[in-house]
């Protein structure tokens, strides 16, 4: 085992992060080639997401560099993309193709008409009013599930570089932020809710890591699961943390908020994943994993 | 990153499991073995496979291998319930210091019957002013032409009782005060003027002691490492102390009942999967631990988060299984099944799970020192 980021990692990571600052992220990402990442390695994948998240960033990434290039391996990428389950698409607004997935087949429209119902900012959810004839499409239950559970390892990814992020704002605004004449920080009951909260960003960080890099169900779940279930805690630790200036919305705290409430239950919620997991670690002995 | 075990490193997990699969006759599957599983022939069993000692460099008759590897290996025993008392603490924390602070002599007199799993030794650090803040300690070691004179007391000393040696901190500069001053001892039990009383904690056993230094007397070259440097030398210490898997496993046997209760019950198969979720997360957080001393780095902040979420972890799966057990685990005997039993036991002992090793408050403080002090 190797828990250091390889060479190759570092240069993915120092190139997401400057990209991350641009002022179109979503074409650099483009540009640079980086929703194709998933098709070679979905760790490298799992690592952007991650940094993205980290950054505050809040784009189609799962659904356009994940699940398209995984079920449509040899095709030029169509830009954002939505997905469709049970009628309601993530990532719909602003998208430029449509996939539709059902239990064994994957369609993707070029022509759709969606309803944006989203009720947070950046989630993107829309309901599929109506799709056009399919423009391609794959087959096969066990390549649609495996896809789902990769979308499912990379979205675990971005909560846990939100909750990075949620670790790093909190922890420099204890350090300025003063109240009775000294930091916060100064405050031991305020430096170990942060421990509590930078605790649960690494947990998830590692949690998403080993999904991303095995695609093992138990360790995608737990991931998926999990994060989610730590996001909800961090979040309000966090928003404890920063008082009323992390309510406001010139702050950024709270836009990671809200991506995480959405990402929360995108590609399944926590409650099916960790019956997954439930149901998986029956009968084993050892690490469930 | 590689976050998957080498063919190698599954090779050497199959060993153990397959070792371990021959031994169910031999030992019934307790939790908290590594400190209550006292059984010195299995550990010479495990001696004769390599296990103890695994980190050792090969001319002092480890295997050379990795902080990983023994993880590997410990992995399988814990989640066993294998009885592992009887070097469980020397091979963690004592000949680590010793290769790396003891003189020639001193290697050659201990790590030979170290690695052979014939001797035991218990840790001499709290005493009755100095819990979690060790830094107190009082333990006076006065120095007198070729010996210690050693007088104090040790409290919460775990298997003192087993013990063949007792690896101490003591003061041995008069007036220091923390930090400054201290010195580590490797002190025989059998030595005049030390004594051991049992504390009996609320499972009703006595792996706690007491032990009494009255003007105990040691050749000099007792002293461990360089004199007045034992906060230097101990702090590496905790951090394996730390970063172990039993700061996860300790009641595993417990978990695998758990994983047969389930059954088809959708919340319980809800419960178990996030406590599954959060012991996998904080299995990989102390699998980095041990790269990060296979690196030769002490993992000090990765063993205090992996304690701190990992201890939780185990008394939520006490808090869980209890919750399922309900009403009738007051009245069925504890004997009943294997899952009573190990339910009724991990529940007297769940409050020490987030005390002992360091408090949850000293791993919260520590990380938080490095969060705030790199910023």
């Amino acid at each position: 085992m190797d828990f250091n980021l390889s060479d190759e990692e570092r240069a993915v990571v120092s190139s997401i992060d400057g990209l991350s600052v641009a002022d179109d992220v979503w074409d650099e990402l483009v540009v640079g080639g980086w929703l194709e990442v998933a098709r070679s390695e979905l760790a490298l994948a799992g690592l952007i997401a991650e940094r993205l998240g980290l950054a505050g960033v809040a784009l189609p990434y799962v659904a356009s560099g994940v699940v398209w290039p995984l079920l449509f391996d040899s095709t030029e990428h169509p830009g954002r993309v939505g997905v469709a389950v049970d009628g309601i698409c993530e990532d719909g607004f602003d998208a430029q193709v449509v996939l539709v997935i059902d239990g064994e087949t994957a369609t993707a429209h070029d022509q759709f008409e969606l309803d944006p119902v989203a009720v947070l900012e950046r989630d993107g959810l829309a309901r599929v009013v109506d799709v056009g004839p399919a423009v391609m499409s794959t087959h096969g239950r066990e390549r649609v599930s495996e896809v789902r559970l990769a979308a499912a390892a990379v979205c675990a990814a971005e909560m846990a570089g939100h909750l990075q992020r949620l670790a790093d704002l909190t922890a420099r605004h204890v350090q300025l932020r003063e109240q009775f004449d000294r930091p916060l920080s100064a405050f031991q009951v305020v430096r170990h809710e942060l421990a509590r909260l930078h605790a649960r960003a690494e947990a998830a960080t590692w949690l998403s890591r080993t999904a991303t890099h095995t695609l093992d169900e138990v360790a995608v779940n737990a991931a998926k699961g999990w994060n989610s279930q730590a996001s909800v805690e961090a979040t309000a630790v966090a928003h404890q943390l920063h008082g009323a200036i992390g309510f406001t919305r010139e702050y950024p705290l709270q836009a990671s908020t809200k991506r995480m409430r959405h990402l929360r239950f995108a590609w399944g919620d926590e409650r099916q994943a960790l019956m997954r997991v439930g149901d998986l670690s029956r009968g084993t002995t050892g690490p469930a994993f | 990153m590689r976050l998957t075990f080498t063919d190698a490193q599954r090779q050497l997990r199959a060993e153990a499991q397959s070792f371990v699969d021959t031994q169910r006759d031999r030992f019934e599957p307790q939790c908290e073995s590594w400190m209550t599983g006292f059984d010195r022939d299995f550990s010479r069993e495990l001696s004769q496979h390599g296990w103890i000692g695994i980190t050792w460099p090969l001319d002092h008759g480890g295997a050379d291998g990795n902080y990983v590897d023994r993880l590997i290996v410990t992995e399988v025993l814990l989640a066993a319930g294998a009885p592992l008392a009887a070097h469980w603490f020397v091979d963690r924390q004592m000949a680590p210091a010793i290769l790396a602070y003891g003189t020639d002599e001193q290697k050659a007199r201990h790590l030979p019957e170290i690695r052979s799993g014939d001797l035991t030794y218990c840790i001499g650090m709290s005493e009755p002013e100095a819990g979690s803040d060790l830094a107190a300690v009082s333990t006076r070691a006065i120095r007198e032409r070729n010996r210690w004179r050693l007088s104090s007391r040790k409290d919460w000393t775990s298997l003192a009782d087993k013990s063949d040696y007792i690896y101490l901190l003591a003061r041995t500069e008069p007036g220091s005060r923390r930090h400054e001053g201290l010195s580590e001892f490797i002190v025989p039990m059998d030595t005049p003027g030390l004594t051991v009383g049992p504390i009996e904690d609320m499972t009703g056993a006595s792996h706690f002691h007491e032990v009494e230094f009255d003007d105990v007397q040691v050749p000099a070259d007792a002293l461990v490492g360089v004199e007045g440097r034992g906060w230097h030398q101990i702090t590496a210490q905790l951090a394996f102390e730390r970063a172990g898997l039993e700061r996860l496993m300790s009641v595993w046997p417990l978990l695998n009942g758990m994983r047969v209760e389930a059954g088809d019950d959708p919340r319980r198969l809800e419960d178990l999967g996030e406590l599954e979720s959060r012991a996998l997360a904080v299995r990989q957080l102390i699998y980095r631990s041990a790269d990060v001393a296979d690196r030769g780095k002490p993992p000090q902040h990765e063993a205090a988060l992996a304690k701190l979420l990992g201890t939780q972890v185990e008394q939520d799966i006490v808090a869980t299984a209890s919750a399922w057990a309900g009403p009738a685990a007051r009245l069925s005997p504890a004997e009943d099944s294997s899952f009573g039993r190990h339910l009724h036991h991990a529940w007297l002992a769940a409050p020490s799970f987030t005390i002992r090793g360091g408090t949850s408050e000293i791993m919260r403080e520590l990380v938080s020192r490095d969060l705030l002090g790199a910023r």
